[in-house]
């Protein structure tokens, strides 16, 4: 087992790498679109309020001895996201069309749909893995000759055919060879299917019941070795290459990973990162990380956005969809094909469009029905925070709104989430157009700072939303206000890149040179990683992790790779 | 049912059922009756169905007055012999119902005023469970114990029924499971019905299929995948065996739920087709009217006896609201700005029609005492009591439920418990865990406390909020 400086001296060599092969430029390959996302039955993102989080971070502060017994931190069971049961169901039937199953949604935590602790099972849940496993099975057997051994029929050896085709399915499933156990009860119980039944039918009750298995829809994690001076225990190659593929594809191993498992490649931090780096190149890598993106950004409220039609007569739904295709493009071809750093979403001006994007942004439209790639005018845009789908999501009916944009920025961009407003205070701004009243946005929202019990959170808050005055409700670039010049000035308080800006570009800048937004990016994956909230435990390997990102300047492939490579990743504590 | 009730015509539950566009409206309605293979036990089943809507209320034109009664005193008036224009405009569209409602003003939820975090969060925590809400870092809190319906749903339900359905126009969340985690619901009409009718419309002569066969097997996949955690149990410690343990008794239910589902006889519907787009305003009544009609459904055929709706996602143009955002610039000053004001009674109006509906749709299926409604305990409530987030005077409408509560009245509780608060004093009524023990004792629970014993109030006295709710008997 390799000790933690050891880790970190291999992946500033891995960096360095990384450094020369992230460059390029060009998006000619940007067409793929996540995967696999499912369908949401939790709509939690409606959620009626503009506040989130305690004010609190726990991972702040100076770290404890970083030097003494390892402590991964907690590591509890975790289960398939909707996403990953979708991922997986449709890469354990290569060939074959499988409609996205229902699964619902858990709870969101820091936007992560991934959190073990809410991670409760419901008697929807489990019905609603019941009737997925029999909708895949339905439609998987359209066409069996897709992925079994053997005829339709189950040919001159069912019996034989049968076992070998769960065999090999159960060790994909399970992400690791069936134990005895295991084998004997779901090979007998498809023997006693067969007897009573054919066997079309009872190959497919099986697999639904694999599909519904224990070791199929949680992260079973027993470990192996015990790490010498602490409480921790290695992981098993198994349980490493399911961490692995679920961070980096989010769906299972493929059968050379599973074969790097059995042959102890992932044992080390050089067997790890080498298939990490081969992962990374395959495609279902992309849609993972446009899939954390969406998560970490809040994607999906771009599809709840509501414009006032009397404001925005250009709005329509297809402008919608297309806002939100947009984002999913703009991640993977920033992430894969252009410069691949962290300050780079924040500062580029390449972009995907089409025609009704192309229009909102002035730039020249693609055929109908088209997508191109297009460079945006630097005096307007500058990376995510100024793409159309985050303005119009941080915004209501007629007005954009500086405190959700602001709020954004500071909790999920920074880490210092605002406490949310006190009982009974009317946050509601003042009516436009009446005498004496605000004329512009900014002015309506300045009443939060002139009122000392607002002005506390809302100095911070507004400062930093005030920046995106440029932005109407729909993304679109104004340099008037009801008339008025727009001020979009803006001032970030209590951060390490403090100080005034003039406008999202500016402050897009400023986060792009920022240690603590780094920071800040290296809790977010690291909380995706894990699957869990962070601790005072994880304070060592964040402090670990964040001087890696910040040596690999901000290259986010490195920070995947740092990320699986560290002790965190690849031990948890003792017994389970 | 009351002498006095003014009856639904049959062809009224016609239209109802037929505007739907679902096609339930040619059923016959007989089939709607409760005749599941189950012997019926003595005295009418319990039923409970739950209707949550966001925002609070606007108190103002909620309440009911009538007589100038005063607000500083207990009292109670009887509705029969109000008009309709004697109703609050809000709960106008229920005046025909007047008889078999119970309207309850002036009940606090006092524990929502102990955590001090977003309102939000902390009623839809506390709401129905009358616990403390439990913050989540990063996240939406969580409560710190069971909701009422599934304190109800553990007392009524029998092996092989859906426990209780949890069915939400999105949002967050009003069921909690007996830990305080969230518990997920159904937002798509085809999931409701898919839940309902796995199978869908059966063609009893259609001839035996492999499908056929593997849905006639479920039970056999459950039971093994069932025993797959009872032995990975005792492999685990602490939450991560509780996990699995659930899941394994989940399973369990799971396995009894599709034997017993697949012998009731009710007969399916044709699936609900797509409905409107979401832009289009009707979007929000397709679903309300869809959710409501299989809720009432599922009761009548006894393959559930508890259901909670959480209705929401009224836009502007459903409320007559000027441009600007319902939550931020309308809900949060419905009781200062008079156009506020008016845009939230609107859309509070719109739920009351909600109400109604259900009311109507339990009252046209008849029952061995008179109609599902009174055989069904229905209760309209809000995960606030304002729109500007207010704890106090939670707007609650109870109906039905004949053979439990004394309805037909509305029933006023001072104000003369000040509460202390995370953000000062409150001065509230009875406090809500309270109702919430009336509720469950009602349907058969045996509980005398639901979430906290007590809450503290100016002074540091405590106020004990165990034992049922007086009055409503």
């Amino acid at each position: 087992m390799m000790g933690r400086r050891k880790a970190r001296a291999w992946m500033l060599g891995g960096a360095v790498v990384l450094g020369c092969s992230g460059g390029g430029g060009g998006n000619d390959d940007a067409t793929a679109a996540t995967e696999g996302t499912g369908v949401a039955t939790d709509a939690a993102t409606t959620a009626p309020t503009t506040s989130e989080g305690t004010g609190e971070d726990p991972t702040e502060g100076e770290p404890a001895d970083c030097e003494g017994p390892l402590d991964p931190g907690p590591a509890p069971l975790r289960r398939l996201t909707h996403s990953q049961y979708n991922n997986t169901v449709r890469d354990l039937f290569p060939g074959v069309t499988l409609p996205l199953q229902t699964i619902a949604v858990d709870p969101k935590v820091n936007g992560f749909e991934n959190n073990a602790d809410v991670q409760t099972p419901s008697a929807l849940l489990i019905e609603q893995y019941q009737r997925a496993a029999l909708e895949v099975t339905k439609a998987a057997w359209a066409s069996p000759e897709a992925f079994l051994p053997c005829a339709a029929d189950g040919g001159g050896e069912p019996q034989q055919c049968g076992h070998t085709f769960l065999l090999d399915l159960g060790a994909r499933a399970f992400r690791r060879p069936l134990t005895a156990d295991e084998e004997a009860a779901f090979l007998g119980f498809f023997d006693q299917q067969l007897a009573e039944t054919n066997f079309t039918v009872a190959l497919q009750l099986t697999v639904q019941a694999v599909l519904q298995s224990p070791a199929f829809l949680y992260f079973l994690e027993f470990g192996g070795e015990p790490i010498e001076g602490g409480e921790a225990v290695a992981l098993t190659g198994h349980e490493l290459a399911a961490r692995l593929s679920y961070f980096l594809w989010d769906s299972m191993p493929d059968a050379q990973l599973l074969a790097a498992a059995t042959a102890g490649d992932l044992d080390t931090v050089e067997g790890l990162a080498a298939e990490a780096l081969r992962m990374l190149d395959d495609g279902k890598a992309r849609g993972a990380l446009v899939n954390f993106h969406r998560q970490w950004f809040d994607f999906d409220g771009v599809a709840l956005i509501n414009p006032d039609p009397a404001t925005y007569p250009t709005y329509t739904p297809e402008l919608r969809t297309a806002m939100r295709a947009e984002l999913d493009r703009f991640v993977e071809s920033t992430l894969f094909d252009g410069p691949g750093t962290f300050a780079s979403l924040l500062t580029s001006t390449a972009t995907d469009v089409e025609a009704t994007l192309a229009a909102l942004y002035g730039v020249d439209a693609p055929p109908p029905g088209e997508w191109a790639p297009v460079s945006l005018d630097p005096g307007e845009r500058s990376g995510i925070l100024t793409r159309a789908g985050f303005l119009a999501r941080t915004a209501h009916a007629v007005h954009p709104s500086p405190v959700k944009r602001g709020v954004f920025v500071l909790a999920r961009l920074l880490c210092v989430p605002p406490a949310p407003p006190p009982a009974n205070v009317n946050t509601n701004p003042p009516d436009e157009g009446e005498p004496g009243q605000p004329k512009t946005n900014r002015e309506r929202y300045a009443k939060h700072t002139a009122q000392a019990d607002c002005a506390s959170c809302h100095v911070t808050i507004d400062g930093v939303g005030f920046g995106f005055e440029n932005y109407d409700a729909l993304g679109r670039w104004r340099d008037l206000d009801n008339g008025e010049p727009v001020d979009a000035s803006g001032a970030l308080i209590g951060t390490d890149v403090d100080g005034s800006f003039d406008g999202a570009i500016e402050l897009s800048q400023k986060l792009a040179t920022s240690t603590q937004a780094h920071d800040c990016v290296v809790s977010q994956v690291y909380r995706y990683a894990l699957g869990r909230g962070t601790t005072a435990a994880d304070l060592c390997s964040l402090g670990d992790l964040r001087a890696q990102f910040a040596e690999a300047s901000g290259d986010v492939h490195a920070l995947l790779l740092a990320v699986v490579t560290s002790d965190a990743f690849r031990t948890r504590k003792g017994a389970p | 049912m009351t002498a006095s009730h003014p009856r639904m015509p049959r062809l009224r539950r016609r239209s109802f059922l037929g505007g739907l566009g679902l096609g339930i409206g040619a059923l016959c309605l007989p089939s709607l009756l409760p005749r599941g293979a189950r012997a019926e036990p003595p005295g009418p089943v319990k039923r409970l169905l739950m209707l949550m809507t966001e925002h609070g209320t606007v108190y103002q034109n909620w309440r009911m007055r009538p007589g100038n009664l005063p607000e500083d005193t207990d009292w109670e008036t009887p509705l029969g012999a109000l008009g309709e224009s004697d109703f609050s405009e809000i709960l106008r569209p229920l005046h025909g119902y007047r008889d078999r409602l119970l309207v309850l003003d002036g009940v606090g939820m006092a524990t929502g005023h102990m955590t001090g975090i977003n309102e939000h969060e902390e009623g839809h925590a506390t709401c129905l469970t009358g616990t403390l809400a439990q913050p989540v870092d990063g996240g939406v809190a969580l409560a710190a114990g069971p909701s009422i319906d599934q304190i109800v749903a553990g007392a009524v339900a029998e092996p092989g029924q859906i426990a209780s359905l949890q069915i939400s126009h999105g949002s967050w969340a009003y069921s909690y499971d007996p830990s305080g985690k969230a518990l997920p619901w159904i937002t798509e009409p085809w999931q409701l019905y898919q839940k309902l009718f796995p199978n869908g419309p059966v063609d009893p002569n259609a001839p035996p299929d492999d499908l056929k066969t593997i849905r006639d097997r479920q039970g056999s996949v459950v039971s093994l995948v069932r025993e797959q955690y009872h032995a990975l149990a005792p492999k685990l410690s602490g939450e991560d065996k509780l996990k699995v343990e659930q899941h394994r008794d989940l399973l369990h239910s799971l396995g009894q739920q599709l034997e017993n589902l697949a012998n009731i006889v009710c007969e399916a519907p044709p699936e609900p087709g797509g409905g409107p787009p979401w832009e289009d305003p009707q979007f929000y009544f397709h679903r309300a009217q869809v959710f409501t009609t299989l809720a009432t459904l599922a009761l009548s055929c006894d393959m559930t006896r508890v259901a909670m709706l959480a209705f929401s996602g009224l836009r502007n143009e459903h409320v007559s609201a000027p441009p600007g955002d319902l939550h931020n610039d309308y809900a949060h000053q419905a009781s200062t700005d008079p156009t506020a004001m008016q845009v939230m009674t609107n859309y509070h109006k719109i739920h009351a029609e909600d109400f109604k509906n259900i009311l109507a749709a339990l009252d046209a299926v008849p029952s061995e005492s008179g109609t599902l409604l009174d055989d069904t305990l229905v209760v309209w409530a809000n995960e606030l009591c304002t729109g500007e987030h207010s704890m106090n005077q939670w707007p609650v409408v109870m109906a039905g439920g004949t053979h439990h509560f004394k309805t037909g009245r509305y029933v006023r509780w001072a104000q003369n418990n000040i509460i202390k608060g995370t953000w000062g004093d409150e001065p509230q009524g009875p406090p809500h865990n309270r109702l919430l023990v009336s509720i469950a004792r009602a349907m058969g629970a045996d509980v005398d406390q639901v979430g906290e014993t007590s809450v503290t109030l100016k002074g540091d006295s405590q106020l004990p909020t165990t034992g049922e709710l007086d009055r409503l008997t």
